[in-house]
């Protein structure tokens, strides 16, 4: 190989490290600007389960419930939502609700 | 032949193929990476409760958006195996609950009464219909309580003894 083709060999050999360089950079922050909202969402819905892990009502009497975020309501004789749980009663002796911390059926 | 494939491999020419090649694969896998994040993005920030109660009869199934991304309501899966779309389901008839299949939005409630049991729901984002997210369904718990209007017994035993006088019998002996 002629030195004028060796020297041009080193050229191409620096340039290409450069543009390898220049594209992993490129990558690294892409990839960065594109998970992060992924991450965040991620955070927020395990946050959102936690809650709804421990979401539950609080009944005064047979006719009234409290839900966990302080919201109350008249418990009916149809289903009527409180908060996020849904509760009916027959006005007397026993109420019948469901929430977001209840289990599976 | 051999020799034009090594001069177009080693020379500048090549050299700019090799960064072309390079770039489309970098940019595509970038591409794929993107759609895949919004993807699941969208389907972390579905946020439905389904909540089912027996209710003459039947049972009572309410679905909730409890999020900010509307959805629609696309299966409910029965405990018997089959699954049944929001329009075959009965019509409970209550005011504060949608029963069109229409999407809902913050604290918009769905409701509709089933013959099975129902046991999870489907739901797709209204903003891209190919992000769906099944739920399961939570179930009920019957609270009982001794005399009509009295706060019940077995949730608030503790508070109540607490706050009564000693001479007087608890309302636990009457149970």
């Amino acid at each position: 190989m002629s030195p004028k083709a060796r020297a041009r060999n080193r050229g191409i050999s620096a340039v290409f490290t450069a543009a390898i360089m220049a594209l992993a950079i490129i990558l690294i922050i892409a990839a960065i600007a594109v998970s992060w909202p992924m991450i965040k969402s991620t955070f927020d819905k395990n946050y959102w389960s936690g809650s709804m892990g421990t979401y539950n009502l609080k009944f005064t009497n047979s006719t009234y419930a409290y839900a966990q975020n302080g919201v109350g309501g008249q418990v009916g004789t149809n289903p009527t939502p409180i908060g996020y749980c849904i509760a009916y009663g027959n006005n007397s002796t026993n109420a019948t609700y469901s929430c977001p911390s209840n289990t599976e059926p | 032949m051999s020799w034009v494939i090594e001069e177009i491999t080693t020379s500048t020419i090549g050299f700019i193929i090799a960064m072309v090649i390079l770039t489309a694969v970098v940019a595509g896998g970038l591409y794929g990476y993107w759609v895949y994040a919004n993807h699941v993005t969208l389907q972390n920030y579905l946020w439905p409760v389904a909540e089912v109660l027996p209710y003459q009869g039947e049972y009572f199934l309410a679905i909730v958006n409890t999020g900010h991304e509307p959805f629609t309501i696309k299966q409910i899966y029965l405990k018997g195996g089959g699954a049944l779309t929001p329009s075959q389901a009965g019509n409970p008839g209550l005011s504060w609950c949608s029963v069109s299949n229409t999407e809902l939005v913050h604290n918009q409630w769905w409701c509709g009464e089933v013959n099975q049991l129902p046991v999870a729901v489907m739901v797709c984002s209204a903003l891209d219909p190919q992000v769906c997210s099944v739920v399961p369904v939570h179930g009920w718990q019957v609270v009982t309580f001794s005399q009509p209007n009295q706060p019940s017994n077995y949730t608030f035993s503790l508070s109540r003894t607490a706050q009564c006088p000693p001479e007087l019998p608890s309302d636990g002996d009457s149970l």
